[in-house]
């Protein structure tokens, strides 16, 4: 009886490639392929959904709309970070949102929660979600410490600001305060236990600055890269964009996709609205690409 | 995104960049076309398209012609400021309709207070 072949080597991941280990799931981040967030929110405050989701049957059907267009990770909303309206009761972002983070996790989705909220990413986590998408920039460090706890990933955003705040800051250098709040900030999430390489980077687009920061750090993209851990970008309908072109928040897919071409370089994740455009988009530049070698 | 079935008003971009030239169907132009596509108010379909004129976005002698001329040209425009080919325009931070409002009906609080909780003993 002959030997069994040896097993094929795994194959070596290409230059810039990224691994998140996050909980359950592990994603394998290559530059020039994001990976696409698809967003859901659970609560009445957000408005940048043009359908509000109403029903947990409704978000997870969009969910996995989502999903089927393309997205490989569901990006849970308990409080909008929109600065016109109050923050939900802790209670009620935990009650919306655990049900839909079960659903998904029983379809094999894996889920980030957006909040700042120690309270509602510890539920969270432990109805299974594997990333928790601090938009508060850590102001929590309690946030890491669960997140290690359950082996999950955590998004470290750049602001200056409290959440639900509009605060458009005079930097004068933006690049240089994003690269000090992520040295800063990843020194404590891994002082707090969590492992570096379960560490995501968020320069913050649209995030207690003013749209020409947003231009600013956009151009700036291969310096967080050089940091070596993955990229989140929220890309979806800018404020920086809609200066640009006059286009109101409701109606700026071009400018969301042009927000995507601009970081796609970057390993990682782009959070957006337009699953399955932004992942068409994605495609096919990425099979250009290959046909231009 | 607009379309032929759509009832939403289509937004021209503020800033026009340089590069390709972009127009709609049936329009007459000077330059050979480069690319040709419709999209018929399909969003993936304006990707796909993007995803073909961003290799362009610098060629002044390309020539694009869709339905989705003004959408093109807003991709062109931001990624001409984002690659620094024009400058930022001036913008107003205090022009209302760039912002996302409290719809009818909901009390706008502006700035609401922060409620990041403390948990193990920390408080935020």
């Amino acid at each position: 009886m002959s030997e069994p072949a040896p097993a094929p080597a795994p194959a070596p991941h290409g230059q810039g490639t990224v691994v998140l280990p996050a909980a359950q799931h592990t994603f394998t981040l290559e530059p020039g392929r994001p990976v696409v967030m698809g967003i859901i929110n659970t609560n009445p405050g957000s408005f940048s959904d043009t359908v509000h989701l109403a029903s947990l049957d409704a978000q997870l059907e969009r969910a996995m709309a989502f999903v089927a267009q393309g997205a490989g990770i569901i990006d849970v909303g308990t409080d909008s970070g929109v600065t016109y309206g109050a923050s939900i009761p802790l209670e009620q972002q935990v009650a919306a949102a655990v049900p839909l983070v079960e659903a998904l996790v029983a379809e094999g989705v894996p889920v980030s929660i957006d909040t700042p909220y120690a309270v509602v990413a510890r539920a969270t986590l432990e109805a299974g979600a594997c990333m928790i998408n601090d938009v508060s920039g850590l102001a929590d460090l309690a946030i890491a410490r669960l997140c290690a706890a359950h082996d999950a990933a955590l998004v470290i955003l750049h602001t200056r600001v409290g959440h639900k705040q509009e605060a458009f800051l005079d930097f004068p250098d933006v690049v240089a305060d994003i690269e000090d709040l992520f040295e800063e900030r990843t020194a404590m999430a891994v002082a707090a236990g969590l492992a570096r390489e379960r560490v995501v980077l968020d320069p913050g687009l649209g995030y207690s600055k003013p749209p020409s920061d947003d231009v600013a750090l956009l151009r700036a993209y291969d310096t967080f890269i050089a940091r070596g851990l993955a990229i989140l970008t929220g890309a979806s309908r800018k404020l920086y964009a809609g200066v640009i072109t006059g286009a109101p928040p409701t109606d700026r897919l071009p400018e969301t996709i042009a927000t995507v071409a601009a970081v796609r370089r970057a390993p990682g994740f782009v959070r957006v609205h337009d699953v399955g455009a932004v992942r068409a988009y994605l495609d096919a530049a990425a099979s250009a690409e290959v046909s231009r070698r | 995104m607009s379309g032929p079935t759509s009832d939403v008003p289509r937004h021209v971009s503020r800033l026009v960049p340089p590069g390709p030239s972009v127009r709609t169907h049936g329009a007459s132009g000077p330059v050979p076309l480069s690319i040709e596509l419709r999209v018929d108010g399909d969003p993936e379909a304006l990707g796909r398209l993007l995803a073909a004129v961003e290799p362009l976005r610098a060629d002044d002698d390309a020539a694009i012609v869709t339905d989705a001329d003004a959408e093109t040209v807003r991709f062109l425009a931001v990624l001409a400021v984002i690659e620094g080919r024009v400058p930022m325009p001036d913008y107003d931070l205090a022009d209302p309709s760039l912002k996302w409002h409290a719809p009818a009906g909901v009390a706008a609080v502006p700035n609401p207070p922060s409620m990041v909780t403390p948990v193990d003993g920390r408080t935020s």
